[in-house]
């Protein structure tokens, strides 16, 4: 277990090193955009990290419903948390790239706000858990709900290009990249999603003992 | 490397990134001290116990 675990530090870490250098080393300049394209390398990953958090919210919420088992609740809430880190890194990293390219920070097109929207209600899914004044068990039923309720923007986010009018968009419907830049793309997809996974690993670790540790303070009777 | 006038913006996205990741996993890395501090507590209240690790 120890030996895995150091392993997967290791491709966590050799990863990320490697996506850094085919943003910056590998990858040829942008004609039109300039340096500044090179934040698609890990915007457009991390979008679809975050898709990939709210996806096991979803799948998680799902199954706590069904079996009513705590772990599957740990999973959602877990993943909620880590969906809305990755929707930071999505929200922060796409205005700085619009400003240079499309002359503002923000515009409420249809990705934007949808995103917008999206990264909002797991915000609120996660205030919900942390302040709701029902009980544990209640909490994570109402949670489970609203995870499912939620994962509805999703497709929403990702088709919004195609749904609403051209006219109406800042987000180009499809992009034609060089070859270099489609390995980057799949490099930088795969190095965030391992360190989304590295990240979740530890989580629920952590999760797993506090729950543990919990046990054992009611059972020698110190429920500080 | 390009010398333009979006080298800022894409400095301060990367700042950003970096700024994100790193925050989270030093609030991790408290969290699991504080976790540990925890059971060292528990630890002290039942007694002297032999260490197997």
């Amino acid at each position: 277990m120890r030996s895995f675990s150091i392993l997967f530090d290791a491709i966590v870490f050799g990863t990320i090193l490697l996506a850094l250098y085919a943003v910056f080393m590998y990858v040829p300049g942008e004609r039109q955009m300039g340096a500044v394209q090179r934040i698609f390398y890990f915007h457009v990953p991390a979008a679809m990290t975050a898709f990939l958090a709210y996806a096991f919210v979803f799948i998680a919420s799902i199954q706590y419903l069904r079996t009513k088992e705590v772990r599957w609740d740990m999973v959602a809430r877990i993943s909620a948390e880590l969906g809305v880190l990755f929707s930071i890194i999505v929200l922060m990293t796409g205005p700085l790239w619009a400003k240079p390219i499309w002359g503002v920070y923000w515009r409420w097109e249809p990705r934007l706000t949808s995103m917008l929207i999206t990264f909002t209600m797991y915000v609120a899914y996660l205030m919900l858990r942390s302040y709701s004044t029902s009980s544990q068990e209640g909490t994570s039923r109402i949670a489970a709900v609203m995870g499912i309720i939620a994962f509805i923007n999703v497709p929403f986010v990702y088709f919004s290009v195609q749904l609403w009018a051209p006219e109406q968009q800042l987000h180009p419907r499809s992009v034609e990249l060089e070859p270099q830049m489609v390995h980057a793309r799949y490099i930088c997809t795969v190095a965030v999603m391992i360190f989304f996974l590295y990240l979740l690993k530890r989580r629920l670790e952590q999760e797993k003992f506090a729950l543990r540790l919990e046990r054992l303070r009611t059972l020698i009777g110190n429920p500080s | 490397m390009e010398t333009d006038t979006t080298f800022p913006y894409l400095f301060a996205a990367y700042a950003v990134i970096w700024v994100v990741f790193f925050g989270y996993l030093v609030r991790l890395r408290q969290r699991e001290k504080s976790l540990g501090h925890a059971l060292d507590e528990l630890e002290e209240r039942l007694g002297p116990t032999d260490s197997t690790d």
